[in-house]
């Protein structure tokens, strides 16, 4: 009887190798990890206002650089994997050929969504949607071969959803997509093990790693990035900055709570006739902000807090937008911004 | 390893010794395999190999195509469907034998959690 069951065990353990037949292969998850996080970190710098001055060109160009990049490396990446997989006499299952279509579709997305945000909006959580798509992918393989790629997948998309939900700053969802992709994916090329059955125990621990590696260099860049921002200048008045003639270097000016700032709004897109109007607005709290050479350079404190870079502290959000038509008072629109700063 | 002589009534010759069950039950899960991947899975020699895959293409429970879409070609193997029909009735009898049937009380000798699924 052992024996019949011995059989039965056999067959059991060989039907689920060979539906995890899909064999990941280590070079993909160094050449797509080391090309998505040089592509997160660079493209701000290859595609850049002084290049491409319309909005419409940068987009793009965006399109067209990222859509080059990651279709070369696809092709790269199909061509040695078949050179491999002939090398070392293996075949290229079925479900492989079909999830790598599968990868393909899910990378033309997160181009689509990063030139879609160009015209929608929603640019803030481009990063946080290429770690969604790549956590995406890398689970698919996973489901198919090694659980280690389940794993480390979920825990990508986790951080992406994570991410957002927790509003971490712009510029550290930027590190930490590129961390994950540039660090995380040759890190879980290294910690693939062919489908070697591994304890819970064990596989929590590789997490771990992989997660402390992924996450401390992100959150360390930020956190010596925030302690560069502070500026060595004395804090002046806003009356003693009028005074003052214009200064080289940087100088700290305080806007009082009480200030008034008026914020210039120009409306147009063909439903109205283009305008423009002064909106005054009064600060409520007194804010320090750092001139370079006489211009703002984005570094800014609230009531003497900390010092933020207007890229990762400052967020406006639209609430509401209405239209009515009455009787009384005719058509009227109203809006809800919320500026936020100090989040 | 099991032998003609010691094999239970209703059980297939042919797929009733361990590496042979193996390599079909691959074939089912992966589709297709070249000889290198079936040797890395089952962890047999070439000569071991060589000698099942024999018997069972001789059963017409595998067959085989050249893959030549490389400049170097591969034979690759798949199940054919009476291969995976043999498979299907071998796993049944066994599941029969072991009393994982419908009927059979809970006091079988193997637990019901063992009972296989054919798509895991």
């Amino acid at each position: 009887m052992s024996t019949l069951t011995t059989q039965l065990e056999a067959i059991h353990s060989m039907l689920a190798a060979g539906h995890r037949c899909v064999h990941m292969r280590r070079h993909s998850l160094v050449l797509w990890g080391v090309t998505g996080g040089v592509l997160c970190l660079a493209t701000e710098y290859i595609i850049t206002a002084d290049r491409f001055p319309e909005h419409w060109m940068r987009a793009t160009a965006v399109l067209v650089f990222l859509a080059a990049v990651l279709a070369a490396v696809a092709v790269v990446d199909f061509r040695y994997t078949r050179h491999r997989a002939q090398a070392s006499d293996e075949s290229i299952p079925f479900v492989e050929a079909q999830i790598t279509k599968l990868w393909w579709l899910l990378i033309a997305m997160g181009v689509a969504f990063t030139f879609g945000t160009s015209f929608f909006g929603g640019g803030y959580m481009v990063f946080v949607a290429w770690l969604i798509v790549f956590g995406l992918g890398v689970y698919v393989h996973g489901l198919f071969s090694e659980q280690i790629l389940e794993w480390a997948g979920v825990m990508m998309i986790v951080l992406g959803v994570a991410a957002l939900a927790a509003s971490v700053p712009y510029v550290v969802t930027q590190w930490l997509a590129a961390s994950v992709f540039a660090l995380g994916m040759p890190l879980l090329a290294a910690m693939l093990d062919r489908g070697r059955a591994k304890s819970a125990w064990i596989r929590g621990m590789q997490s771990a790693l992989w997660l402390a590696v992924v996450l401390a260099p992100p959150f360390a860049a930020y956190e010596w990035l925030k302690t560069q921002d502070a500026p060595s200048a004395p804090a002046l008045s806003l009356e003693s900055f009028a005074r003052e003639p214009e200064a080289r270097g940087a100088t700290v000016v305080t806007l009082p709570a009480g200030a008034r700032i008026p914020v210039k709004v120009r409306i147009g897109g063909g439903v109205v006739q283009d305008h423009e109007e002064i909106l005054p607005l009064t600060l409520a709290r007194s804010i320090d902000v750092v001139l370079l050479d006489g211009k703002p350079d984005g570094r800014f404190r609230v009531e003497g807090g900390e010092w933020k870079r207007r890229i990762y502290g400052m967020w406006i959000r639209v609430l509401d937008m209405q239209g009515a038509l009455t009787r009384d008072a005719g058509p009227a629109v109203s809006l809800k911004l919320d500026l936020t700063l100090d989040r | 390893m099991a032998n003609s002589a010691a094999l239970p009534a209703g059980l297939d010759a042919v797929l009733h010794q361990p590496v042979r069950t193996q390599i079909v039950a691959y074939l089912v899960g992966r589709g297709e395999a070249t000889f290198t991947e079936l040797k890395q899975v089952l962890r047999v020699s070439d000569g071991n190999l060589e000698c099942h895959m024999k018997k069972l293409l001789a059963a017409k429970y595998v067959a085989t195509r050249k893959d030549d879409s490389n400049a170097r070609t591969q034979t690759v193997y798949s199940l054919t469907k009476s291969g995976e029909a043999a498979l299907r009735q071998y796993v049944a009898n066994l599941q029969r034998m072991l009393g994982f049937d419908a009927k059979s009380d809970a006091s079988a000798a193997v637990s019901p959690r063992r009972k296989l699924a054919w798509n895991p």
